[in-house]
This record gives structure tokens, sequence and C-alpha cells, in this order.
């Protein structure tokens, strides 16, 4: 990839992240029920996320050992919150 | 015979921005030890950060009247800062690209915009926080203000650490001697997306989730 057309990536995903805040922010001005307020507000987030990961921390340029060192401590976090979630009295309840 | 650099470790990450081939050459995988340096912490602060925001997100499923508690946060200022947090990283991201075109006096301003941006993140928190006091919101009123400014605050502390190693290259991009350096402009803004990535996932935590 060119500087130039990594320099108006950068505007693309801006726009867009900005794009998606705004969506973000909106969910407070609807009656959504808690639930789907919750997977709509978390599903941006994911999708931002996602975004920032790949195009300005340019993670899909990187090899096997830079996603290695960020897939094992989510692994473990999932790990974690699953494990807690099952010793709890009410079973795993997310969301 | 080949002169040996003074700036090993600069002379390498120069190198390491830009788009040729030759970019990722030194270390495993070709990542040059100040990336996969940089790569290193960050894996070491998604560590820390899960920890906490899962035992957030599970302690808010078993206390549903949280949601009540997150209402008396300052919905405006949390929007403002996600915005400036966004607009702070993709002068950041801009700041990277200036350093591959050799623009110094981009580098400066873009470089100036970062800073100035993520100090006024820090002020608005600070001016959140101190609205909080006022109405008797401390770490201590319950579980719900313990979370939130045990968050927000590492997240701040990570802004200000960002913000002086900001302050060092805008020094060096002034003086116009960032010349071997140059790389650490790419590899902060590594460490910035980071903080921007952190702030995603804390906005809805925090002031979204119903």
């Amino acid at each position: 990839m060119n500087t130039k057309s990594k320099f108006s990536n950068h505007n693309v995903i801006f726009i867009l992240l900005a794009v998606l805040a705004f969506f973000s922010v909106g969910t407070t001005f609807l009656s959504l029920s808690p639930g789907l307020n919750n997977w709509y507000v978390f599903g941006i987030a994911a999708i931002m996320a996602s975004l920032v990961l790949i195009q300005y921390m340019d993670l899909k340029s990187e090899g096997f050992l830079v996603y290695a060192f960020f897939i094992v401590p989510v692994v473990l976090f999932a790990i974690l919150v699953v494990l807690v979630g099952l010793a709890s009295p009410n079973g795993p309840r997310i969301f | 015979m080949n002169e040996i650099s003074p700036f090993p470790f600069e002379a390498e990450n120069h190198f390491l921005f830009t788009d040729s081939d030759t970019a990722h050459t030194s270390g495993p995988e070709g990542l040059t030890p100040g990336r996969l340096g940089i790569w290193i912490l960050i894996s070491s602060e998604i560590v820390i950060f899960a920890g906490i925001l899962g035992s957030f997100i599970l302690f808010r499923t078993a206390h549903p009247e949280w949601a009540e508690e997150s209402r008396h946060l300052n919905l405006i200022a949390g929007s403002l800062n996600t915005l400036i947090l966004l607009f702070s990283n993709f002068f950041m991201m801009k700041a990277a690209d200036a350093v591959n075109n050799g623009e110094n006096n981009k580098v400066k301003l873009l470089l100036g915009l970062t800073i100035a941006l993520g100090t006024a993140f820090l002020a608005v928190k600070g001016y959140e926080y101190s609205m909080e006091f006022q109405r008797g919101e401390f770490p201590s009123t319950n579980n719900f203000w313990s979370f939130y400014f045990l968050m927000t605050g590492i997240h701040a502390l990570h802004i200000l650490g960002g913000l002086t190693a900001l302050s060092l290259l805008w020094n060096r991009a002034r003086k116009g001697t960032l010349g071997p350096t140059q790389g650490r402009v790419a590899l902060t803004g590594l460490y910035w997306s980071f903080v921007e990535l952190v702030w995603i996932f804390l906005f809805p935590l925090l002031y979204l989730m119903k």
C-alpha cells in the first residue's frame, strides 16, 4: 500500500468511526429494551474496535506472532468470564 | 566497510515505517525490536484492562440497579471525550504518515494537535470528576463508582503516559532533531490507538449500557 492510499484510508476510517460513535450515542434517544440496547451498543463498539485494530494499528499486515500477542490475553479473558459466570449462583448471564 | 550507527535501535525503526518490503526485516517475523516491544506492552495492557472490564461486566450483569447510577454520568462529556479521542488519534495517524513523507512542519503541527486534544480529554475528564465529587459521588460511595473511578482513572493515566511520549517527540520535531528517532512517532501512534481502543469499550460500558 502506498502512503497516499494509506492517508485517504485514515480519512475514511475516521469518518466511519465518527458516524458509528454518533449511532452509538443515538441509542440513548431510543426506547430499546436493556438487552437490545446493550447488544446494539457493544455491536457498534466491536465494529469500531475492529476498524482501529485493522486499519490504525495495522494488524492486517502483521504476522502470526502479533496475532498471538492479541489472541492469548483475549482467550484468557473469555475463559475468566465464562468460569466466573458459571460459578455465579444464577449461572452465566451476560446482558 | 560498514559504518556502525550510534543509534542502532532508532536506525532500525527509521526504516520500519516506510512502505518498502525491507521495512520489517530485523526481528522475529520481521518485527523490529521497537514494534515488538510495543506489541508486548499492548498485550500486557490487554490483560490489565480485560481483567478490570471483565469484572465490571460480571458485576454489572448481577446488579441491574447500576443502570440508575450510570444515569448520573454526564453523557455529553463522555460523548465529547469520545469525539476528542477520535480526532486525536486521527491526527496521530496523519503525523505518522507525515513522518514517512518527510514533512517535518506537518509532523510538528499534527503532534501538537494530538497533544492538545489529549490534554482536552483530561480536562473534560477532570471537569466530570469535579462535578461528581460535588454531588458526593466518590470511589467509596458504592461498587459502581469504585469501578467507574478505577477504570477511567487507569485510562486517564495511560493518556498521561501517551502525552508524555508525544511531548518528547513534539519537542524534537520542534527543534528539528526528530531525525533518527522519527520511527517512534508511529510506535507512539500504535500505543495511542490502543488507548482509543480501550475508550471505545469503556464509553458504552459506563455511559450507554442499560
